[in-house]
């Protein structure tokens, strides 16, 4: 490495030359690199917003309803504050308890912790409602433990839904903040624990103050999750912006109305970006997936600390991953159905998008990375990019798929045609999950090396090939499987999009779903959950295990 | 090596798929865009197709989403049967221009309130809105027609869904034209405030709910027929036990009559296959097939003298409300609207 190595004057001379006579091209590629994943979600926007002009309506539609409007805002900003809140709280401490700690089955649990993330939010509320109601097993359990007794389950309320998201959610959190505590952050909590904290004192500080930029990067990725969730916030009853978007769009047929609401959500979704920004302050988040790099040694916690420590993973797990099993396996038992040869085909058309729109996804993000990082893209210009690269992500997902209905026009009639604009708006939706990964991961791993590889070599492609990414490989595999675990559970754009005989699980438990018969989604939603449990287990490997 | 292997034998599934659909000629395959997702519309799809060697060929979805994806679509588009479980979405299609008449001469044997005057869509199943209660809590409630969900003794007594949901929308449509635009906004801001709960669920969890003892004696829910017979006709005894509790109330006797809705289709106006897509409609409300879509999911058939599933038959003969559905679909944003600003999520 010393050989690469370049002084501060050199390194200012090269960047003065560069900004002295920046070739066209250069200045092209940056720009195409920072510009395509907004391009993606900017191009089917203006095909409906040409189409929403050419049909009227809009703002009439707000006559009347503004306290609705505000009611609709505060519902979707409450839940998913308080998913991101809980997400937060339960995601980093049970990253401290498993990053230092050894207690009873440790890494089986850690692994637990981390499958929430497999179940879909939605399919999580039918299967909460169905547990809870009085055909359910605790009320049935209720009715034969006390029989006179008149107590009831009401799910329900935006509390509900914000706590609900909440446990659904934190593995965003728990998978981001675990790595960092283990090996980028090793350092000045070694620091800390020379200077006398330990044990609760640590973990509330410095230890909270250290993860929050890590923190604050996984409660981002969560509150826009709940920004965008409407099967649940529907079946729970909450009012919310994307609940008020299907009402304005599907009930009044007002598409300028539902633009406007989709809008509101959109600079929501970017305000908790810059409220994000705020609270990492100058810290920065950059995922550290599997390294060389071993971690401390676990410390042994007195048995009966280790047991709780246990009884906490269980615990948070319950309610986003075992009470959904448990449901969904008393629904098979009491409504038993074979499998067929539907669910089979669903399970090959979930794959297919898996494979496919993930791989372009990644492809996407990486391109868009090097071209504007390899072409000169320095870390104080790339607040446009990051802006760009999480546009899509802050769309609802049925908004850009109806963009991309309008933009598709007849040629959804084919099947290849309609199969490429589906992959084309999930691609649009999630290359930013893809590149904000990728991002991290030059942030921390390639940016040091950037300089002396422009000293070594001119020549952009060879920097890319023999510097950039073997630096980037491991990020590249722990980027694909995120975005492969939006993909397994995506349905607004599949539902809108897919061709005539094209079908995935998700789209398969919605129709399901759809027929008030909850309990026929627990086949699909078992195998949703199959697909994107074997993700998170090569998620949670490739962040937990040490070389 | 795995995923290799999925992908190419996945490759191959899609190579089949093509490769059937294809074999048919235009003639020999009906497509319909539907909303409606229930077993038994595949069967009776399956059974044309062993009767005139059509396949029918299914693009399951929400009904606002597939009337996106026709009108994006446009002449190219591969739908020749457009089907809603809502009037309100026909009227949309029709006046959108997605439909075109009809024309077959096999429907006209569905009553002429049940189809469009026009000749755009025709009802193809009924389904009433009407109240139920619990018979194991208290006595039959204070209650005979949707106006006295609002009255102030009904407080906290009314279990109902979201103002959003597509029959929620109808029903209110239907009370525009029987209330008036003010008096229907009385009744919606009457029944917000008498609400047991926020609503939440579908119409079988208002049910559930009412079961459970939520809103206490004398309280009431609002929901379709269909559902109280998916509750008695359940695989789960303790679902089949709250569907015998209920007792059911068709609202408006005296007056206008019970709300219906309808499950209805129309030809698209650009179908490849319109001879095809009529065929299919004529035998859509044949005898044959509304014995079936009666049996097995317990609507009310859409022709005359077609016995109902026995558990309908159970809750008596009704009026029902014989306004032009038409209407209900055209006032629908204005029920929306009043729905809205009376409270009611």
């Amino acid at each position: 490495m010393s050989g690469l190595a370049a002084t501060d004057t050199e390194l200012e001379g090269l960047s003065l030359r560069s900004a002295r006579a920046e070739p066209f091209l250069r200045r092209l590629a940056r720009a195409a690199g920072a510009a395509v994943p907004l391009i993606l979600v900017l191009v089917p926007l203006g095909a409906l917003l040409l189409a929403i002009a050419g049909e009227g309506g809009g703002l009439a539609w707000f006559a009347g309803r503004s306290g609705l409007i505000f009611e609709y805002a505060a519902g979707s900003l409450l839940s998913a504050l308080i998913a991101a809140g809980l997400s937060w709280l339960l995601g980093t401490g049970l990253a401290w308890l498993a990053a230092f700690y050894e207690f009873p089955g440790r890494r089986a649990l850690s692994l637990l912790a981390a499958l929430p993330l497999a179940v879909p939010a939605y399919l999580s509320a039918y299967a909460h409602a169905g547990f809870l109601d009085i055909t359910g097993p605790v009320s049935r359990l209720l009715r034969l433990l006390l029989p006179d007794s008149s107590f009831r389950f009401s799910p329900g309320g935006t509390l509900w839904l914000g706590l609900a998201l909440g446990f659904q959610l934190y593995p965003y959190v728990y998978l981001i903040v675990y790595p960092a505590l283990r090996r980028g952050l090793r350092a000045p909590l070694d620091a800390a624990r020379v200077l006398g904290r330990k044990g609760a004192g640590l973990f509330l500080r410095p230890g909270l103050a250290l993860a929050r930029p890590f923190a604050a990067a996984g409660a981002l990725l969560v509150a826009m999750e709940a920004l965008n969730e409407y099967g649940a916030a529907a079946h729970l009853g909450v009012p919310t912006l994307t609940a008020g978007l299907v009402r304005a769009w599907s009930h009044s047929f007002d598409l300028g109305a539902a633009a406007a609401i989709a809008l509101l959500l959109a600079a929501m979704a970017l305000g908790l970006v810059g409220a994000e920004r705020g609270l990492r302050g100058r810290g920065r988040y950059a995922s550290s997936p599997k390294s060389a790099q071993r971690g401390a040694p676990f410390q042994r916690a007195r048995p009966r600390r280790a047991w709780l420590a246990s009884l906490a993973f269980v615990l948070a797990s319950l309610p986003g991953l075992v009470i959904p099993l448990l449901q969904a396996a008393w629904w098979i038992a009491l409504f038993p159905r074979a499998p067929g040869a539907r669910l089979l085909q669903a399970a090959m058309g979930s794959l297919f998008l898996t494979l496919a729109a993930g791989g372009l996804a990644l492809l996407g993000g990486l391109a868009s990375l090097l071209l504007f990082r390899a072409f000169g893209g320095s870390p104080r210009r790339s607040g446009f990019m990051s802006f760009s690269a999480k546009a899509g992500y802050a769309i609802p997902a049925v908004v850009l798929a109806l963009g991309y209905v309008r933009l598709g026009g007849g040629a959804l009639a084919g099947f290849a045609a309609a199969l490429s604009l589906l992959v084309a708006a999930v691609v649009a939706r999630f290359v930013g999950v893809a590149n904000g990964g990728l991002e991290a991961a030059w942030s921390h791993r390639v940016e040091p090396y950037r300089a002396p590889a422009e000293l070594a070599s001119p020549k952009a492609w060879f920097r890319i090939r023999s510097v950039y990414l073997p630096l980037l490989r491991p990020a590249l595999l722990s980027s694909g499987l995120l975005v492969a675990l939006d993909l397994v559970k995506e349905l607004g754009a599949s539902l809108l999009l897919r061709p005539l005989g094209f079908e995935t699980l998700a789209t398969f438990a919605y129709e399901q779903a759809s027929q008030e018969l909850p309990y026929l989604t627990a086949l699909p939603g078992l195998g949703i959950v199959a697909l994107a449990g074997i993700i998170v287990h090569r998620v949670h490997k490739e962040y937990f295990d040490e070389g | 090596m795995i995923v290799s292997r999925m992908v190419r034998s996945f490759t191959l599934g899609i190579a089949l798929a093509l490769g059937t659909a294809s074999a048919f000629s235009q003639e020999k395959l009906v497509t319909v865009y539907t909303h409606r997702h229930y077993e038994a519309d595949q069967a009776i799809f399956d059974a044309f197709t062993a009767k005139t060697g059509i396949k029918v060929q299914v693009l399951k979805g929400d009904a606002d989403q597939l009337l996106q994806r026709l009108k994006a679509e446009g002449a190219r588009s591969p739908a020749d049967l457009f089907i809603t479980a809502d009037v309100g979405r026909l009227w949309k299609a029709k006046e959108e221009g997605l439909l075109q008449p009809v024309g077959a001469p096999g429907i006209a044997a569905v009553p002429a309130h049940l189809r469009d005057a026009e000749g755009f869509w025709v009802g193809l199943t009924k389904r009433a809105r009407v109240i139920v209660w619990d018979a194991t809590r208290g006595d039959s409630p204070p209650v005979v027609g949707y106006r006295d969900l609002a009255s102030p003794s009904m407080k906290g007594k009314v279990l109902v869904r979201s103002s959003g949901n597509v029959y929620n929308v109808s029903m209110t449509a239907g009370l525009i034209g029987s209330y008036g635009e003010a008096g229907a906004a009385n009744w919606a801001a009457g029944l917000a405030a008498n609400l047991a709960q926020p609503p939440k669920g579908g119409d079988r969890d208002q049910m559930k709910a009412l079961a459970a003892g939520v809103g206490g004696a004398g309280a009431v829910a609002i929901t379709n027929t269909y559902y109280i017979g998916q509750l008695l006709g359940s695989q789960d005894p303790a679902e089949r036990e709250i569907g015998a509790r209920m007792r059911v109330i068709f609202p408006d006797q005296g007056g206008a009559g019970t709300h219906v809705n309808v499950s209805g289709a129309g030809v698209t106006r650009h179908s490849p296959n319109p001879a095809g897509a009529r065929l299919l409609l004529e035998y859509l409300v044949s005898p044959e097939s509304q014995r079936r879509f009666a049996e097995a999911n317990f609507e009310y058939p859409v022709l005359p003298g077609v016995p109902l599933h026995p558990f309908v038959a159970a809750w008596g003969a009704f009026k029902e409300d014989t306004q032009s559905l038409e209407n209900l679909g055209r006032r629908s944003a204005a029920a929306l609207v009043l729905m809205d600003k009376a409270g009611w999520k």
